[in-house]
């Protein structure tokens, strides 16, 4: 048994040495797809992007009031078919 | 709040050329903020837009006061052309050009062929993105991709060039510095301080010479030909290789008198070495009513423009007679360049030089 004032070390080599507390290989791997997950959504945030809630809610407000014709429509990824398939346009 | 919709437009947008603030009597006149009107310079329409409203391209807006060009790095159309398709026959013949569009136009034919995405609101046209996580597409990207396809041109084409000034204008700047060739496909409606701006950078041109009779310009388009014969007189003094066309609208602009009328201007003005591809209609839009043009009106319009000394006529929108398309050489009447459709079947030159006789043939040939 530790006492009761055991510093961190100390708690630190006893799980060491009992094993208590030890992370397991299941564990690991929930957290490594943890932060890659945590890793993708910021990629797709963009990095160094401002997603404080402040940001957001004024971002969001200043989108409402804008034309709708200034918001963004939707989108398709450009590909292969995209460019060189045949098209109905003239010129 | 989805993603979509805070990630807004405003930072891609780029405010237009030229907007001036509160011109013109709106009652709002010297007005700051939303409450400021906005005169758009680019285009003879001269528009006065009102906060939140866009010009009559639709892709022009003011917002607070300022003019922004929301179709900024938005293409709705890109594909890999054959440059005949433009049509351009004296620009790199055979090559293949890169080709982009957003929505809008600022004038509005009756006979559009795109009006699918000339005459569409910008926010209801899908916008074509780079991947899936880079939306739209930017110019830098445009340039990229002529390089990784091994492109060495770039056309502005399809719906307007001039309402989506500024997209092509970066663009173009990018790729003149890689050495890539920038080619518009336009009706010409511009006012002169852009076009000489742009002109710097442009090397070939295809423009619609729509009509020579101004109230039908003004009926069918909703322009000023004026502006459009100015702009081409403008286009060829800044050095811009153009080819005209010239659509026949059955009933419309196709009698004999006006094809005369457009082809001694075309020869005065631009020169006999101008190529002049007279077109075929086909109802569209507004025109269904219309029939095609008959194949004996467009031989007569050919035989017109030749017996007025355009050296280089072509007849386009017919497929499958290669007399129509192929280029001749006006000194010993040789064929240079044959053609099927968008297909060279022959090419008889070196670098436009005409490989019988050795007449240079005007065009971009390199």
């Amino acid at each position: 048994m530790m006492e009761r004032d055991a510093s961190p070390r100390d708690v630190s080599k006893y799980r060491k040495e009992s094993g208590v507390g030890r992370r397991g290989f299941l564990s690991r791997l929930i957290g490594a797809a943890g932060a890659l997950a945590g890793l993708a959504g910021l990629r797709l945030g963009g990095f160094g992007a401002d997603c404080s809630r402040a940001s957001l809610r004024s971002e969001t407000r200043r989108h409402e009031a804008l034309p709708e014709s200034m918001r963004r429509p939707e989108s398709s990824p450009l590909d292969r078919a995209d460019l060189e398939g045949p098209h109905g346009l003239a010129g | 709040m989805s993603f979509e919709l805070w990630a807004q437009a405003l930072p891609r947008s780029k405010p237009t050329f030229g907007g001036k603030r509160g011109e013109r009597g709106t009652g709002r006149r010297g007005g700051r903020g939303k409450h400021s009107a906005v005169q758009c310079s680019l285009c003879p329409h001269r528009c006065l837009i009102e906060h939140g409203q866009s010009g009559d391209c639709r892709v022009r807006i003011n917002y607070e006061g300022v003019l922004y060009a929301v179709t900024f790095g938005r293409p709705c159309a890109v594909h890999l052309d054959p440059i005949e398709k433009k049509p351009l026959f004296h620009v790199l013949p055979g090559s293949r050009i890169l080709s982009i569009a957003t929505a809008g136009c600022n004038l509005h034919c009756r006979n559009c062929q795109n009006a699918a995405i000339s005459q569409a609101n910008p926010e209801d046209v899908r916008v074509k993105s780079w991947s899936r996580t880079e939306y739209g597409i930017a110019p830098k990207r445009l340039v990229e991709l002529c390089e990784r396809r091994s492109l060495a041109s770039i056309a502005y084409t399809y719906t307007e060039p001039v309402v989506y000034y500024e997209y092509v204008y970066e663009t173009a700047q990018l790729a003149r510095q890689r050495g890539l060739k920038n080619v518009t496909v336009t009706a010409g409606y511009i006012n002169e301080k852009p076009l000489r701006r742009l002109a710097k950078l442009v090397d070939a041109s295809n423009v619609d010479l729509k009509t020579m009779n101004p109230d039908l310009f003004r009926k069918n388009s909703g322009g000023e030909l004026k502006h459009v014969l100015d702009g081409l007189v403008i286009a060829r003094e800044e050095g811009v290789w153009l080819e005209i066309t010239n659509l026949l609208i059955p009933t419309l602009n196709d009698s004999p008198t006006e094809t005369r009328k457009l082809c001694r201007w075309v020869k005065k003005h631009l020169g006999a070495d101008t190529p002049l591809h007279l077109s075929r209609f086909y109802p569209h839009h507004e025109l269904r009513n219309l029939p095609p043009t008959p194949l004996r009106t467009l031989t007569r319009a050919r035989d017109i423009a030749k017996e007025e000394g355009l050296r280089y006529v072509y007849v386009g929108n017919v497929r499958g007679n290669p007399s129509f398309e192929s280029t001749y050489c006006p000194s010993c009447g040789g064929v240079v360049i044959g053609r099927t459709g968008f297909t060279i079947t022959e090419e008889s030159h070196e670098h436009g030089k005409c490989s019988k006789c050795g007449h240079q043939i005007a065009g971009v040939w390199r």
